[in-house]
């Protein structure tokens, strides 16, 4: 599930995994997902120029494929 | 290459060969040209030895691939575990030809899902790898492939980017190429530096620019 695969990704990246927090919205035809990380770790989801931001974006996409929902991740600060 | 050897018997042949050329004995490949008949006469045989000049002097031993540690076997975990998440069957194996250099290849039968469009699911994998890994360990870059993409791709950028030349030079004009990322266009610029009528120059801003392919007009020769 999108979820899952956004949660483990950004915990294992960041300094602080207890504080990683994932949101799902389900709409009809897309899903929201809401990452949630301490203040100190904001970089490492998003990295320079969104860089990690747009890879876990990228793969996601990848992974709603087969469900055909359209997935949107949106790292809160 | 070819040499003629001859000997009491077949292995006594091959044996002056060994010595005479300084060879391992599966450096070459012997035909054995002439040998008496029956089976009590021992005359001389006369073998042909054929070296095969690809081959490497010495062969490759073990020492020529470097050890894989800790964190490179945590990352191929990262890797595992983010595939299987996508929903994605695949095995991947590890290779380390290089000291500072892991390259990760995937086999798997949703291979166009996990490459993606241009290969982008496949560059987002390879980040996230080398996102990892330089927490852990300085100085390691990762190589994400799948059957053997970026080395088509490659070849592909390479006949866009002479094709595009032959195109410039033709019309005597410039070329904007599709936005690629440093590797892509690395790949242009250097497929292109050897061509002394034509320029190629990066424009644009961020992670992906576009490559310019230009005619010089002042070219003479």
């Amino acid at each position: 599930m999108e979820k899952d695969l956004v949660e483990y990704i950004a915990k294992t990246l960041v300094d602080c995994p207890d504080q990683v927090e994932v949101n799902m919205i389900e709409g009809e035809k897309s899903t929201m997902l809401e990452l949630k990380v301490a203040p100190e770790d904001i970089g490492k989801v998003i990295g320079k120029q969104g860089r990690i931001a747009k890879a876990i974006r990228t793969v996601l996409s990848a992974a709603s494929v087969r469900t055909g929902k359209r997935v949107v991740l949106e790292i809160l600060d | 290459m070819t040499y003629e050897f001859t000997g009491k018997t077949e292995e006594e042949a091959i044996e002056t060969a060994i010595n005479e050329l300084g060879l391992e004995r599966d450096a070459f490949d012997v035909e054995i040209l002439e040998k008496s008949k029956g089976i009590f006469r021992k005359g001389p045989v006369k073998i042909k030895v054929y070296i095969d000049e690809d081959m490497p002097e010495k062969e490759e031993s073990g020492s020529d691939t470097y050890e894989i540690t800790e964190p490179e076997i945590e990352m191929v975990d990262f890797l595992k575990n983010i595939i299987e998440k996508m929903g994605i069957a695949a095995t991947l194996e590890i290779n380390k030809a290089e000291e500072n250099k892991v390259c990760i290849n995937i086999e798997s039968d949703m291979t166009n899902l996990l490459i993606g469009r241009k290969g982008a699911t496949l560059d987002a994998l390879q980040l996230l790898a080398n996102v990892f890994i330089s927490k852990k360990k300085e100085d390691l870059k990762v190589v994400v492939d799948i059957e053997n993409y970026r080395g088509r791709r490659e070849q592909s950028l390479q006949d866009l980017a002479l094709k595009t030349a032959r195109y410039v030079r033709k019309t005597k004009t410039s070329q904007l190429l599709e936005p690629m990322n440093p590797f892509e266009r690395r790949i242009i610029h250097l497929t292109l530096a050897e061509l002394n009528d034509i320029e190629t120059i990066s424009e644009g801003e961020g992670l992906y620019k576009k490559v310019r392919v230009i005619f010089k007009k002042n070219f003479n020769g």
